[in-house]
């Protein structure tokens, strides 16, 4: 009798055990950013900035000049241009910043728009002073509508705050091409 | 009897475990920050065998962005290289009165900006204490440093100098800008 309820006691303790490996949220969900949402237009307030979703554009190709040379970029999807408005409150600091589609999916910067002028990557936000760059995204068509900006410290995120900011308006048809000039 | 001294034996490895770690992370945590901070005139000051003095500042503003400056720090260090080698990773920062910090430009931008804003045209470089061409160890070398700030910093800024060996002790100046017509 004694032995089956030890026996009972150690099979309850592994039931539970499983369970509770089942629901701990991984290392990566717990050390998440503190997130706010930001109606369209708004201007959100994180921990060391405050940023405003100011524009965004949609095209077919994106063209730009990096050190002389042009380049011209197209796409299977459609580009997405984010015009941000950002400005540190603490420290100078950079940016980072994805796109939530509408299946949830995030997208991170596209890597094929480096070094556009005034692009997001590569600006530093002073403290007092409201600076705009801009943020190009490539994304399949289906996850404009729906979707929001993403923005956060570029540097850590863990534990700090992320902004989700609504487009200003529903992105309208998509250009031929966009150019960035300096 | 014998059970006691396997918990003694526990507790004695877990708090080594905690003072070993928490001393790590305390070592780590004081080589970032800033706690302990002179402040220092003109003449300059003394910190860790390395005299710093601010050589010059100058400050303009394009008439269309008045709200906007750019600050270019010339820092002078000057020591033995055994004490400048504790200089390395030199971080400056401007602060205001609300201790908020701007840090120093880094672009290919800014180095035609500071050889705008400097009187003679050069740039002398970011701080590097241990530069190739180090000069003998009684002479000054310079560093420009340029800064993105609004306007009203130009009022009263602090300029807060510190370095990897330094910290947590770091210098502090207040800032008095020459104005220069940048039209």
């Amino acid at each position: 009798m004694i032995r089956g309820g030890s026996i009972a006691i150690v099979l309850a303790g592994a039931a539970l055990l499983g369970a509770m490996m089942q629901i701990a949220p991984d290392y990566n969900s717990t050390v998440q950013p503190f997130r706010s949402h930001v109606a369209a237009g708004g201007t959100g307030e994180a921990r060391s900035f405050r940023a405003r979703f100011a524009g965004a554009r949609l095209a077919d190709r994106i063209a730009f000049s990096r050190f002389g040379t042009e380049f011209v970029h197209d796409t299977d999807g459609v580009f997405l241009i984010a015009e941000i408005e950002v400005e540190a409150t603490i420290v100078s600091q950079r940016i980072d910043a994805s796109w939530q589609g509408a299946s949830g999916r995030r997208y991170a910067l596209s890597r094929r728009a480096q070094d556009i002028p005034r692009g997001l990557d590569s600006h530093w936000f002073q403290p007092g002073l409201t600076g705009r760059a801009i943020a190009v995204f490539e994304l399949p068509p289906d996850e404009v509508a729906g979707g929001e900006l993403v923005v956060n410290n570029s540097f850590t995120a863990v534990f700090d705050s992320a902004l989700h900011l609504a487009p200003p308006e529903p992105a309208g048809g998509s250009q031929s091409i966009i150019l960035f000039e300096p | 009897m014998k059970h006691l001294l396997w918990v003694i034996i526990a507790a004695v490895l877990l708090l080594a475990n905690v003072v070993v770690g928490g001393w790590t992370e305390i070592a780590d945590l004081r080589r970032a920050r800033e706690w302990t901070v002179s402040q220092a005139g003109e003449a300059g000051a003394k910190l860790r065998g390395v005299h710093v003095r601010v050589d010059q500042v100058w400050a303009g503003s394009a008439p269309n962005l008045s709200e906007r400056a750019l600050v270019l720090v010339r820092l002078a260090l000057r020591g033995p290289e055994a004490a400048r080698q504790g200089w390395a990773g030199c971080d400056l920062s401007l602060r205001d009165a609300a201790d908020r910090v701007w840090l120093p430009l880094i672009s290919t931008d800014s180095e035609g900006a500071v050889r705008v804003l400097s009187p003679d045209g050069e740039n002398k470089g970011r701080c590097n204490p241990i530069p190739y061409d180090a000069p003998p160890d009684r002479q000054e070398f310079l560093s420009d440093q340029l800064f993105l700030v609004p306007s009203e910093l130009l009022k009263g800024a602090r300029l807060r100098v510190s370095a990897w060996g330094t910290r947590p002790e770091a210098l502090e100046f207040a800032v008095k800008p020459v104005l220069r017509d940048l039209q």
